[in-house]
């Protein structure tokens, strides 16, 4: 098996110690930092999120996946041009005012990072005035609004009205998610995206940024 | 005459005055099949019962309560379904009824000259009382206490009539104890379907639909009050003069229940930082709460401990007061509600672990009633079912869909990630295994175990496991954390404690083997059943508790786990099975 087969296994497998090192023997080996990352790296965890997505694997697979990318990423980062950042857009995530649970959101900015974007996390329980905010800094492609509950998901809908009245909704594609979410739902409070998981929402910014 | 019934194979013991044996099985939480109405005519009542070292058949709806009897009833005998809730075994409680009835004759009560009668009595009692006084034929009448304070008078000698009713208020079932608080001897257990359903399954959904517009409170208001006072009604008929002489209602559930009870809109209660209106203990009267008892009567609610964790924990609780044990209690259900500690110090914490443990969210789930599959064995390569009625499966309740988890990864067809095997890989490690013919695919992807055939087939599939698998964790994790915040590690635990009816159908074994409840050793979990049901009992047949439960909110500390640091990373990874 060569070493970015091996990578991927390892990534797949979620060996958080043993796929930086085996990034580190690579390079050592001399092959360039960024076809590390397009072939070791990235097949390993595109394959993570499409058996994710059938259900053949699990909310850990996906954790730990996640984890050894990253792990393998910082050591490329200082070899990669542009002082290491690879990244292909930005998005904005955090769960929407007045709810707390944010396993889900956490998930997507995993797999956000692991599609190469630039993830700004900004928590939970976060306010439309910190989504503006952060809208008008990072200047980010896609803006993520997660919910949990019943009770809370009507914030996305009036979060995307406060974008709308600041000026800021036709600069970013509003993505919607968390378990009540529906696609429904989405075109109702006029959201751009609904996504069932986190794969598949990393899957949609990335072919949206890509067809920018 | 006041009869002794002792329920031999379940241990409990009821006193009734009366009416027929069927009526006290009912009234024990056993009520009996009786298909022709009680006419005698099917057969279907007939029970063992022991009279002077004999035993016998007897058809308990033709036989009237005569004597102590000594009752054989086994597991067929009565009906499970609609009455999961009723179970309790109420500990040795002292008879001290917070309501006391004492007859004064007109002689007694005529203050000395241009004297008055009361201090401190309610304007419309006081206007009862003399109007009552005042007509010549009035000789004399009971006042009614609740400790010191008069509640209520009544004309004439009502002494021999006094009664209390015990309410959890479930977000499903609502579970009712009719007590004689002269004797303190249970009359009548109740259960009746929370009339709340048809807007919304659990506590979010209704919070949703009681904040849309007014008039959607004042419904749920009264249809949580139907709920009761149908139950009410029910007792009123088997007992005459129940209702007029109920003067003590205790109520506990959970927060959600609470403020739909006394009509507060819930809408802080559904978001961050999900505040109470009050979490104090709330008294009201009968005529103000719109129940059907006693206008006067004390209707107290008891208090909650802060977000989800509602009355029904503070409920549990009571019993669970030694000082130099450690309890973590554990309520399973749609909202698991976890308690850690004891009398000095408690943990609270709830986690919304979904309603895949009662059936819900999984494909054949169903709820525990006639036709569910409510055990499941894979022993000796072979599929054995037990089903609730003795009839054909219809699909699987919670306790079956933990002894399935538990069973394939014992078996080996659910590994370590909760993948759920295919056919031909399982038939390459067991060559010949009569199981592997159960497994198929309901669709691309989705690999199911089936454990009956034919046009509505009852299959557990690899969604569910993950249903499954989100749940167990959810328990599984908010247990270790508040354990590790107690700085206790599950061997620490005296009692491990399930209160609930689930808690009282699961097997033990397979939940801790699928990894929902955390090592505690296996000799000191037990699960005590209606755990809430028995601390609303519990005051109400004992005032002295009233301090004990006001208490238990100073000493208790709400944990919020969605912002624990390590929650996230724990609730994640015990969603794999370890062993």
């Amino acid at each position: 098996m060569s070493i970015l087969n091996e990578l991927t296994e390892l990534v797949i497998k979620g060996d958080v110690n043993g796929t930086p090192a085996k990034v580190q023997e690579a390079v050592d080996q001399g092959l360039d930092a960024q076809v590390i990352l397009n072939e070791g790296l990235m097949p390993g965890i595109n394959e993570i999120g499409d058996r994710f997505s059938k259900g053949q694997i699990f909310v850990p697979n996906v954790l730990v996946a996640a984890k050894a990318m990253n792990a393998g990423v910082d050591v490329l980062k200082p070899l990669l041009e542009g002082g290491g950042d690879t990244t292909i857009g930005t998005a904005v995530a955090a769960t929407v005012k007045g709810d707390l649970h944010d396993i889900g959101k956490n998930l997507v900015c995993l797999m956000m990072r692991s599609a190469n974007l630039k993830v700004i996390d900004l928590g939970a329980n976060v306010s439309a005035e910190k989504y503006i905010e952060a809208i008008k800094e990072y200047k980010p492609d896609v803006v993520v609004m997660s919910a949990l509950l019943t009770t809370t998901m009507n914030e996305q809908g009036r979060t995307i009205q406060a974008l709308e009245e600041a000026g800021v909704r036709d600069q970013v594609k509003v993505m919607v998610g968390g378990a009540p979410v529906t696609q429904e739902w989405a075109d109702k409070i006029k959201a751009d995206a609904f996504t069932a998981d986190a794969a598949e929402a990393a899957n949609w910014a990335k072919e949206y940024v890509l067809s920018k | 005459m006041e009869y002794k019934v002792k329920f031999m194979n379940q241990s409990r013991e009821i006193s009734v005055t009366g009416g027929t044996l069927a009526e006290a099985c009912q009234a024990a939480g056993f009520p009996l099949n009786l298909i022709c109405g009680g006419k005698g005519t099917c057969g279907k009542c007939a029970v063992t019962v022991e009279r002077n070292g004999q035993k016998e058949k007897v058809l308990a709806c033709k036989t009237m309560v005569e004597q102590d009897e000594m009752v054989y009833l086994t597991e067929e005998d009565y009906v499970h379904n609609g009455n999961v809730l009723t179970d309790s075994r109420l500990a040795d409680v002292a008879k001290n009824p917070s309501i006391k009835k004492v007859y004064y004759t007109k002689e007694e009560l005529t203050p000395e000259h241009c004297g008055s009668f009361f201090t401190g009595v309610a304007i419309p009692v006081m206007r009862k009382f003399a109007a009552m006084s005042s007509d010549f034929s009035f000789v004399g009448a009971t006042f009614v206490y609740f400790d010191d304070k008069i509640l209520d008078i009544q004309n004439g000698d009502t002494t021999k009539e006094c009664y209390g009713a015990a309410i959890d208020i479930g977000t499903t079932t609502v579970a009712a104890y009719f007590y004689d608080l002269l004797t303190g001897s249970l009359i009548s257990v109740k259960s009746a379907l929370n009339k709340q359903i048809v807007h919304g399954a659990d506590v979010i959904t209704r919070n949703v639909f009681s904040q849309e517009k007014e008039e959607n409170l004042i419904e749920m208001r009264s249809l949580i009050q139907e709920t009761i006072n149908n139950m009410f009604q029910e007792a009123e008929s088997e007992r005459e003069g129940l209702l007029a002489n109920l003067y003590h209602v205790v109520l506990c559930g959970n927060s959600t229940m609470q403020h739909l009870f006394f009509g507060f809109n819930p809408a802080n209660l559904g978001i961050s930082p999900f505040v109470n209106i009050t979490a104090e203990s709330v008294r009201s009267n009968g005529k103000e709460a719109g129940l059907d008892c006693a206008e006067e009567a004390m209707i107290e609610f008891l208090p909650l401990l802060g977000g989800f964790v509602g009355a029904d924990t503070t409920a549990v609780l009571t019993n669970l007061q030694k000082e130099d044990a450690k309890y973590l209690m554990v309520d399973l259900g749609t909202n698991g509600e976890i308690a850690v500690g004891n009398k000095t110090k408690y943990l609270v914490s709830s986690t919304a672990c979904g309603p895949a443990l009662e059936g819900g969210n999984i494909a054949c789930g169903m709820r525990g009633t006639d036709g569910a599959i409510e055990k499941i064995s894979l022993e000796n390569d072979q599929v054995k079912i037990q089903v609730i009625g003795n009839q054909e499966a219809k699909g699987l309740c919670g306790s079956a869909i933990i002894d399935a988890v538990s069973e394939l990864r014992r078996v080996g067809m659910i590994d370590d990630g909760g993948g759920l095997i295919t056919r031909e890989d399982y038939e390459k490690v067991h060559p010949g295994s009569e199981l592997a013919k159960h497994l198929g695919e309901v669709e691309e992807f989705n690999t199911a175990f089936y454990f009956t055939e034919g046009e509505n087939p009852v299959y557990i599939c690899q969604q569910d496991v993950r249903q499954i698998q989100l749940a167990k964790s959810s328990i599984y994790s908010g247990c270790m954390i508040l354990l590790s915040e107690y700085g206790l590690t599950p061997n620490d635990v005296d009692a491990l404690i399930l209160s609930g009816a689930f808690g009282n159908y699961i097997d033990i074994d397979n939940a801790l083997s699928i990894g929902l409840l955390p090592a505690v050793p296996r000799e000191r979990i037990m699960s005590i059943g209606n755990g809430a049901g028995q601390g609303v009992q519990t005051l109400l047949l004992d005032s002295s508790y009233r301090e004990k439960i006001n208490n238990i909110p100073e000493t208790t500390t709400h944990v919020e786990l969605a912002d624990h640091p390590s929650f996230m990373e724990e609730y994640i990874m015990n969603m794999n099975f370890y062993n």
